[in-house]
């Protein structure tokens, strides 16, 4: 699903983001990539969403080689993969609904299956009834859970989530990270990064660990260490 | 086809929903292109006031040609008959001996003592041609014919003296300023206030960047996530059109009454009633175009195809 080929990021001649990164991950997986700040792992999902260029290395997710990449078809690949961001990353002018809808609008789905997808994914996150609410009325739990659905919405291979528990107090954490397990289960491969030791080790899932743009330990059960 | 439709209608209602959602933003962008709009329409209505004010100046300073006492009708007719084929000639008109002791009087009825002392009996006034020109700079093309050798035992003068003639040319160099000035003012305003609109647009397009970026993310393409904004300042341009044009045809009715002894205002009142609808629709169209420029250059450094 995901083919990371001996992958370098280099922002500039001192900081070398990523260095030779190998990384496989198999369709239905659920990988949680953990580093201290600065270790690479943003940068890791920013090449993935083609927000950054490989340096050098290959990249290949769901079939698609990213060498031959056009600019013209970023969008097409972005829409292909579900981002969930730390800061939630909503259209502060939209409602709940709008902001889910918008992934359907772009893709040129009618307003009819949009009326009819929209409420259920919202069901999903546990937001249904609050679909006419604008973002600045919901709390941080509530919003990472907007982001959320927005990224599930078209049903995506992939979900990518960037230390989407990072602005959340303990109790809203698990809530978000629950909506990713079942998503998970429903058959999408969730590419998790977070610093949330507890949440780490509870999910018993694979951990890859970045270091200084490397990886250092790749544990099919792995836990959080210091 | 379908998605296409689908898209635009999309765009337009987000736009609608972003211009009503941005209030503050759209009232500030409208507000500058009224301003905008307005000097542009001012500055078309001052241009054809003062062109009409000038004309009107122009149009009563008349070249006379008197004649001889005991010209023949047949030569009077044959004078006027040149006078009348050259192309600067508006009109001419026959003024005999009667009709000058007329107009004598009445331009000195202040003056009693030479009243009385004028009889029609002993009018000593010749008769004289009054010619009306086109273009003031050339009044030399209708001298000439008086000035013909043909013409010789006919034309005893024409009234252009050097001192009249200095007044002339006066009218005619200020008519051509005024233009020049009129229009090179309505383009540097014009230019001054579109790049101000320019910069307003580029504010409200950069508090919203990060929406952009966000679209940018979600797998939005660039005409997506543009549209909305070039519908946003369309809207700008719709409304800032309407309210500019009513606005100044608003003062030029309501002032007209009240200046138009001192300034010929009417004509361009009329011509402004006459063309309302186009007036209003090209005022609405100017706005619309400034907004759509100013939108798709502003968003263009946001949607650069290298920083996706």
């Amino acid at each position: 699903m995901i083919l990371f080929d001996r992958v370098t990021k280099v922002y500039n001649k001192k900081s070398t983001a990523l260095d030779r990164v190998s990384l496989h991950v198999e369709p239905k997986e659920f990988v949680i990539v953990v580093g201290t700040s600065g270790a690479g792992k943003s940068t890791l999902l920013k090449l993935l969403t083609r927000e950054e260029k490989p340096t050098s290395g290959k990249i290949v997710v769901g079939g698609i080689d990213y060498d031959g990449l056009k600019d013209k078809e970023i969008p097409r690949l972005r829409r292909r993969i579900g981002t969930v961001f730390q800061d939630f990353k909503l259209l502060s002018n939209r409602t709940v609904f709008e902001n889910v809808a918008f992934a359907l609008e772009i893709v040129g789905m009618s307003n009819r299956e949009i009326s009819h997808t929209v409420p259920k994914v919202l069901d999903i996150v546990g937001l249904k009834d609050k679909a006419e609410r604008f973002p600045a009325e919901l709390s941080g739990g509530e919003r990472q859970r907007v982001a959320i659905a927005r990224a599930i919405v078209r049903q995506p291979k992939i979900l990518i989530a960037d230390e989407p528990t990072g602005n959340l107090d303990p109790k809203h954490a698990w809530d978000v990270v629950r909506v990713l397990q079942k998503i998970n289960r429903f058959g999408t491969t969730v590419l998790l990064t977070t610093h949330n030791k507890d949440i780490v080790n509870r999910l018993k899932r694979r951990v890859v660990r970045i270091d200084e743009g490397r990886v250092v330990k790749d544990e099919s059960r792995g836990k959080y260490k210091e | 086809m379908i998605h296409k439709l689908i898209a635009f209608r999309r765009i337009a209602i987000q736009g609608f929903r972003n211009f009503f959602r941005n209030a503050w933003l759209s009232v500030a962008a409208t507000a500058v292109m009224v301003v905008t709009l307005t000097i542009i329409l001012s500055s078309l209505a001052i241009n054809l006031i003062l062109t009409d004010n000038i004309e009107d100046i122009a149009s009563r300073v008349k070249v006379s040609v008197y004649l001889n006492d005991g010209v023949p009708e047949d030569r009077k007719s044959q004078f006027e008959q040149a006078l009348a084929q050259s192309d600067n000639v508006n009109s001419v008109r026959f003024i005999d001996k009667d009709e000058a002791f007329s107009i004598f009087l009445e331009q000195n009825a202040d003056d009693p003592d030479i009243i009385s002392g004028a009889s029609i009996t002993d009018n000593v006034l010749p008769e004289s041609f009054e010619i009306e020109v086109i273009d003031l700079t050339q009044i030399d093309d209708v001298i000439a014919v008086a000035d013909q050798p043909q013409f010789a035992d006919i034309v005893d003068e024409t009234s252009v003296n050097e001192q009249r003639r200095e007044s002339i040319d006066n009218i005619a160099r200020a008519q051509d300023y005024i233009n020049l000035a009129s229009i090179t003012l309505a383009g540097i305003f014009a230019a001054i206030s579109t790049l101000i609109i320019f910069n307003t647009i580029r504010m409200a397009v950069f508090t919203r960047s990060d929406e952009i970026e966000i679209m940018k993310l979600i797998g939005a393409t660039p005409g997506y996530i543009r549209g909305p904004f070039l519908f946003e300042a369309a809207m700008y341009g719709v409304f800032a059109g309407i309210l500019a044009s009513v606005g100044v045809y608003s003062v030029l009715i309501s002032l007209g009454p009240r200046v138009n002894d001192a300034l010929l205002v009417n004509s361009t009142v009329d011509f402004f009633a006459a063309h309302w609808l186009l007036i209003f629709l090209a005022t609405i169209l100017i706005g619309v175009i400034i907004g759509l420029l100013s939108s798709y250059f502003s968003t263009a450094r946001y949607l650069k195809l290298k920083r996706w």
